[in-house]
C-alpha cells in the first residue's frame, strides 16, 4: 500500500508540473486497464480558433506505470529507460531538462516515435494511448499568415490528474504554446543561388549539438514567465511564447525548452519562406566548445615530437652513462 | 660515480624505451585509423546510389554524365542528397577526396576527439552556404601531409547524394593553435581543411576556392 501511496503521489506531484494547459472537465477514477487520448490543438488565444499549420507531430512514449512487481510503479521505457531521467524528481525547472534529455536520446539512438500524425486544422488526435508519460514533438515546419509556427516539444501524461485533483482525465487536450517567427522580407536575404539555406554564422563559443545548442528562435524560455496578453499571439517580435489555451479554460502550465533549430530557407523565385526543423545535415554547425575547451582548436596531432625529444635524450643519457662507466674501468685498469 | 653512471644509463633507457612504446602508439592508431576510415569510406559508397564513379574522379578523370545531371534531379532527389548518411550511428556529410595525395575520406557531421580517430570531422559551416571547414588528425592516411599541397591541386567533395563539389586549393598556411578566429572569420574560403602540426602546436590550414559544381 505504501507503494501505490508513493507512486501516486509520484504522479500526483509529476504530472501537474509537466502538463500543459489542458481543458479539464470532470476526472475518473483511476482505472489501470484504460486507454487514453491525446489531443493537440494549436489555437489563436484571442479567438479560440485553430491555426492550421500543417505540422507533423509525433510522440514518444517515454514512461509506462508498471504492475508487475504488485504494485503500481512508473518507469522508463525503451530507448528512454537508461537516459538521465529522474522521475521522482521534477519540477518545472526540471521538465526543460527532461525534455532536452529525451529529444537528445531521440537525436542518439534515432529513436522512432510511437505515434505521428499529420496537424489538421490545427489539431492532431492520437487515440487508443496505453498509460504513460509521452514527448510531443511537433516537427513539421508552420505557417500562418505572420511567419512560421514553432511549438517546442512537451510533456504529457496519460492519464492526468483533473485541476481540482478529485479524478483522472484520460482523454487529454492540450494546447501547446507556440511562437510565431515573422516571415522576412525577400529582400532581407541574398540569394546568390536559387535555393539557399540563410543561416547566422554562429559564435565560436556556441555548442554543435543541435539538441544541445538549439538555436533560439526566441531568446527567452517559453512559458518561463507569465501569459502574454491576449492581442501579443503572433506578434512577430514577442519574446515569450503565448499562451495559446481558449479562455475559460484552466490552465496548468509548465516549463518548455527553447524550440529546436530551424531552418529558414527561402527560394529565390518566390517570396514564400520555409521553415523546416533539424536535423538537416547541411545547416552550419558552430566550432566545439566541449570537448575542445574553447578557444582553442581541436588538438589533431599525434604524439609525434615528444617521441623525438624523448629517444634523442635517452640516446644522449645512455651514451653519456656508458662514458661514465667506461671512463671508470679505464681508470681502474 | 658508478651510481651516476648507472642513472645515466637506466633513465636513458627508461625514455629510450617510453618513446619507443609511444612510437609504436602512434603507429597502431595511425594503422587503426586508416582501416576505420577505409571501412568507413566503403560502407558511405556502398550506401550511396550513384556513387560508384564518383569515387573514380580521385585520378582526375572527367566525371561521368550520371553524376552531373543534376538538372533532372527532382527536389525529393535534391533534398536526400543533403541528408547525411548513417553509418553505424554516425552521420557522413559526404566524401572528401584529395587526388594529389590519393586521400578519400568520409566526412563526419560531428566532431569529437574519439571522432575524429576515425575520419575527418565537420568542424564548421555547410558546402551549401560555401564555409565548410573540415578538421582531421595528421595521420598520414588522413591529413597528415595536406602541408604538401600546393595552389591549384583540387579538392572534391561529394555529397550523400553523389553530387561533386570541386575546389581549388588557394593557400596552404599555418595558424596558431588557439587562433579560432583566423580559422572560422575569413570569408570568401568555401572549403578549409586543417590538422596539427608536427608538434601540435599549430594548425596546417589549407584554403580552398570553390571551383566547379559537377
Amino acid at each position: 500500500m505504501k507503494n501505490i501511496h508513493r507512486a501516486i503521489a509520484v504522479l500526483t506531484c509529476v504530472i501537474p508540473f509537466i502538463l500543459y494547459p489542458v481543458g479539464v472537465m470532470a476526472g475518473e477514477e483511476y482505472d489501470p486497464n484504460r486507454a487514453g487520448s491525446i489531443q493537440s490543438s494549436v489555437v489563436d488565444a484571442r479567438t479560440g480558433d485553430p491555426i492550421d499549420h500543417d505540422a507533423d507531430v509525433m510522440l514518444y512514449m517515454i514512461a509506462a506505470p508498471d504492475t508487475s512487481k504488485g504494485f503500481l510503479n512508473v518507469n522508463l521505457i525503451g530507448d528512454f529507460a537508461s537516459a538521465d531521467i529522474n522521475l521522482m524528481d521534477i519540477s518545472p525547472e526540471s521538465e526543460a531538462t527532461i525534455v532536452k534529455t529525451c529529444l537528445a536520446v531521440i537525436s542518439e539512438k534515432r529513436t522512432n516515435p510511437d505515434f505521428s500524425g499529420a496537424s489538421q486544422n490545427g489539431t492532431v488526435h492520437f487515440g487508443d494511448l496505453r498509460q504513460g508519460l509521452y514527448l510531443v514533438v511537433y516537427s513539421g515546419s508552420g505557417k500562418t499568415a505572420e511567419g512560421g509556427l514553432i511549438v517546442s516539444p512537451y510533456l504529457l501524461s496519460v492519464p492526468m490528474p483533473s485541476v481540482d485533483e478529485d479524478g483522472w482525465l484520460y482523454d487529454v487536450v492540450s494546447y501547446p504554446k507556440y511562437i510565431v517567427q515573422p516571415t522576412p522580407a525577400p529582400t532581407d536575404i541574398a540569394a546568390p543561388e536559387p535555393m539557399v539555406t540563410v543561416t547566422p554564422r554562429p559564435d565560436a563559443t556556441s555548442i554543435p549539438n543541435p539538441t544541445e545548442a538549439p538555436r533560439p528562435v526566441s531568446t527567452s524560455r517559453p512559458g518561463s514567465g507569465p501569459a502574454s496578453p491576449p492581442d501579443a499571439v503572433v506578434q512577430p517580435d514577442v519574446d515569450d511564447a503565448e499562451t495559446n489555451a481558449p479562455a475559460g479554460v484552466p490552465l496548468i502550465t509548465g516549463a518548455l525548452i527553447q524550440p529546436p533549430i530551424y531552418n529558414i530557407e527561402q527560394s529565390a523565385n518566390t517570396p514564400e519562406t520555409v521553415i523546416t526543423q533539424t536535423p538537416d545535415p547541411d545547416i552550419a554547425i558552430e566550432p566545439a566548445a566541449p570537448p575542445f575547451g574553447a578557444p582553442d582548436l581541436p588538438q589533431t596531432g599525434l604524439n609525434r615530437l615528444p617521441v623525438v625529444i624523448m629517444s634523442v635524450l635517452g640516446c644522449v643519457l645512455l651514451l653519456l652513462g656508458l662514458i661514465d662507466s667506461s671512463g671508470k674501468r679505464d681508470l681502474k685498469q | 660515480m658508478k651510481k651516476r653512471a648507472a642513472f645515466l644509463i637506466g633513465t636513458g633507457c627508461v625514455l629510450i624505451a617510453v618513446s619507443a612504446s609511444l612510437a609504436v602508439n602512434n603507429q597502431l592508431e595511425s594503422l587503426k585509423a586508416e582501416k576505420s576510415a577505409e571501412l568507413l569510406t566503403e560502407a558511405f559508397i556502398s550506401r550511396t546510389t550513384v556513387f560508384e564513379t564518383s569515387v573514380t574522379e580521385m585520378t582526375n578523370e572527367p566525371v561521368p554524365e550520371i553524376i552531373a545531371d543534376n538538372e533532372i534531379r527532382g527536389a525529393d532527389e535534391q533534398a536526400s542528397a543533403k541528408k547525411p548518411i548513417i553509418i553505424d550511428g554516425q552521420e557522413f556529410i559526404g566524401l572528401l577526396s584529395i587526388p594529389s595525395l590519393g586521400v578519400s575520406l568520409p566526412v563526419n557531421n560531428d566532431i569529437s576527439y574519439p571522432l575524429l580517430k576515425m575520419t575527418p570531422c565537420r568542424y564548421f559551416g555547410s558546402v551549401d552556404s560555401d564555409s565548410l571547414i573540415i578538421a582531421a588528425h595528421n595521420y598520414n592516411s588522413h591529413f597528415g601531409k595536406i602541408g604538401m599541397l600546393k595552389p591549384g591541386d583540387r579538392v572534391n567533395f561529394t555529397n550523400a547524394g553523389g553530387l561533386i563539389e570541386t575546389y581549388a586549393i588557394a593557400e596552404v598556411l599555418t595558424l596558431p593553435g588557439d587562433a579560432v578566429d583566423e580559422m572560422i572569420k575569413p570569408e570568401g574560403w568555401a572549403l578549409t581543411l586543417f590538422t596539427c602540426t608536427y608538434s601540435g602546436t599549430e594548425r596546417i590550414t589549407v584554403r580552398c576556392v570553390k571551383e566547379e559544381r559537377i
